[in-house]
């Protein structure tokens, strides 16, 4: 498309040449006549013309070229279509990604050569904001080379190399408008992240592995502490008791760690089902409110349910993911409160289109330099470190996963020193179903 | 033996596992049957015809689905009393083995070994 310049600006350097010729050749011929002189001037202001239009026309063919080279060796695949879709351009990465040299696809659409493969759904998201609402296009989508093998990927969508081979890429679609707003082209620009995709894949695949391997041994030492325990209890000193209890609580905090780490590995892969069904939340939350009391209280601590009023309808929820999100908040804001110092509260609100439930605490809050890493993976805060060594940094992250999967949202206000608040929501018509492999571990 | 003691045979690969499970059966007064895979279990099956088999999935040289299949084809086998040993991936195969008429299975690693021998004790019954 960007070659048109550069012939244009031929004609225009042998038209200005002979401009300047004739200017010339009517000055000399005529050097006292009046009308022959303005003919000459005119003549060579048109020649002047034409030549500073030739310099500005190469210099931008020049910047055009430019630009070219850039799009032409900039390593993520380039596309540009007109408003139907239609192949105009195609860059250097996008035929190395693709296998499909430019020649072959221009005129051709994306979605007969490598792409068509995701679900119809991803297609009409994807044209709607970009046709309709005229916005850039953001998702991520797999791709198959031209022919051969297929991987072994599922990802939101599917494209293929020209041998055939699937490769997932990162794709950004923008619509280019005119001054009227309406659109005249589709620049479309791929990553291909397959790479990235597998060395998730594969450190995935290695916590689940490891998880399931550190159970059978783990399983060893809790039956053989029961043993111990169950036959000899007499025999036992009471320090040989207090070390069988170390174990047994060692073993406990290794089971925990290793089932909060298998649940992140299902629950990164997105291999987490979740099945919402009619549930009275009330009670859902009381009895989980239970389950910590015991702890709570040893530690001198209240957790105050505030039950809304009115009676609420069932909610669509998945128990088992619901449970462990407020348990992990629960158990947090108990955990990082003093003893006897520690009030939690528990509220339950409709608010617009959600559900909201609230778990407030008078603990030790986060520092406000690290609240934006609080939700992240293996993170702690030093205040946290330091009142209690044996945390994993897993929590928060689980409870954001299945707030989110679940299509809620989770956000909180933390003052260092007074306590931390953390609100979740679910939505009105309940928890959003997905349809997964796997189920939490608990 | 005496009939009064229950027989029940463990198939296990995992030594450490097989060995406190057996060391809790014996203390239980159950008389154990032991089997490293599927292979020697289900020749210890049919060789003794257990009160009740413990059966690992995953196994060695022949794991728990073919000996559970294998099993069923005999004629005393086809009734014995099985519960799946399983580890927490293996819910396609519980699902499986339901179509063999095993409907009782525990996760080991979220059990007591007490509530093992409650849970054999009540299928005994």
């Amino acid at each position: 498309m960007l070659n048109i310049f550069k012939t244009k600006t031929r004609p225009f350097a042998t038209l200005s040449l002979m401009a300047v010729f004739l200017a010339a050749v009517a000055g000399w011929l005529s050097l006292n006549n009046k009308t022959a002189h303005i003919i000459a001037l005119i003549l060579l202001e048109g020649a002047f013309f034409i030549y500073f239009l030739n310099r500005t026309t190469s210099r931008l063919a020049k910047d055009l070229d430019k630009f070219k080279l850039a799009v032409d060796s900039e390593s993520d695949h380039i596309m540009i279509t007109d408003k139907n879709s239609v192949i105009l351009y195609l860059n250097k990465a996008a035929e190395n990604i693709t296998g499909y040299k430019a020649e072959e696809a221009i005129g051709k659409k994306a979605g007969e050569l490598w792409g068509g493969n995701m679900s119809k759904d991803f297609y009409e998201k994807m044209w709607h904001t970009i046709k309709t609402e005229k916005k850039p296009f953001v998702g991520e989508l797999t791709n198959y080379r031209k022919n051969g093998q297929t991987h072994t990927f599922i990802v939101d969508v599917v494209n293929h190399r020209k041998n055939g081979q699937a490769y997932t890429a990162e794709l950004r679609i923008a619509p280019i408008l005119d001054s009227k707003g309406d659109i005249q082209f589709f620049v479309g620009v791929e990553r291909d992240i397959t790479k990235l995709k597998e060395a998730e894949q594969l450190k995935t695949d290695f916590i689940s592995f490891a998880s399931h391997q550190l159970r059978t041994p783990l399983t060893v030492i809790k039956w053989n502490a029961e043993l111990l325990r169950g036959e000899n209890n007499d025999n036992l000193t009471s320090e040989q008791k207090r070390y069988l209890s170390e174990i047994e609580r060692g073993e406990k905090r290794m089971a925990t760690l290793i089932n909060s780490l298998l649940n992140i590995s299902r629950l990164d892969a997105e291999k987490i089902k979740v099945e919402p069904k009619p549930t009275d939340i009330i009670a859902t939350i009381s009895s989980i409110i239970s389950e910590v009391s015991a702890y709570a209280e040893a530690k001198n601590c209240a957790i105050i349910f505030n039950k809304p009023f009115r009676p609420l309808p069932l909610i669509n929820v998945d128990t088992v993911l619901f449970r462990q999100a407020l348990l992990n908040l629960l158990n947090n804001a108990v955990h990082y409160s003093k003893p006897r110092k520690c009030k939690t509260k528990v509220d339950f609100k409709e608010i617009e289109e959600y559900y909201q439930i609230d778990v407030v605490d008078e603990g030790i809050g986060i520092p406000a330099d690290v609240q934006n890493k609080i939700f992240d993976k293996f993170f702690r805060a030093d205040n946290a470190i330091k009142f209690y060594t044996g945390g994993t940094g897993l929590g928060l992250y689980i409870v954001k996963l299945i707030v989110e999967i679940s299509g809620g949202k989770i956000w909180f206000e933390s003052i260092e020193g007074k306590g931390s608040a953390f609100h979740f929501t679910i939505p009105k018509g309940g928890m959003k179903k997905v349809v997964g492999e796997k189920e939490l571990v608990v | 033996m005496a009939k009064t003691r229950n027989k029940i045979l463990i198939v296990e690969d995992e030594v450490d596992l097989l060995g406190v499970l057996s060391q809790k059966f014996s203390i239980e007064k159950f008389e154990i049957i032991q089997a490293p895979n599927g292979e020697v279990g289900l020749e210890q099956a049919l060789r003794h015809h257990p009160d009740l088999i413990l059966l690992d999935i995953v196994m060695p040289v022949m794991d728990g689905m073919t000996m559970l299949r294998k099993l069923r084809e005999d004629s005393w086998g086809k009734n014995a009393q099985v519960i799946l040993l399983t580890n927490l991936s293996d819910g396609k195969k519980v699902a499986e083995a339901m179509e063999h008429g095993v409907y009782e299975y525990l996760v080991k690693a979220d059990w007591n070994i007490n509530d093992v021998v409650e849970k054999v004790r009540s299928k005994l019954k």
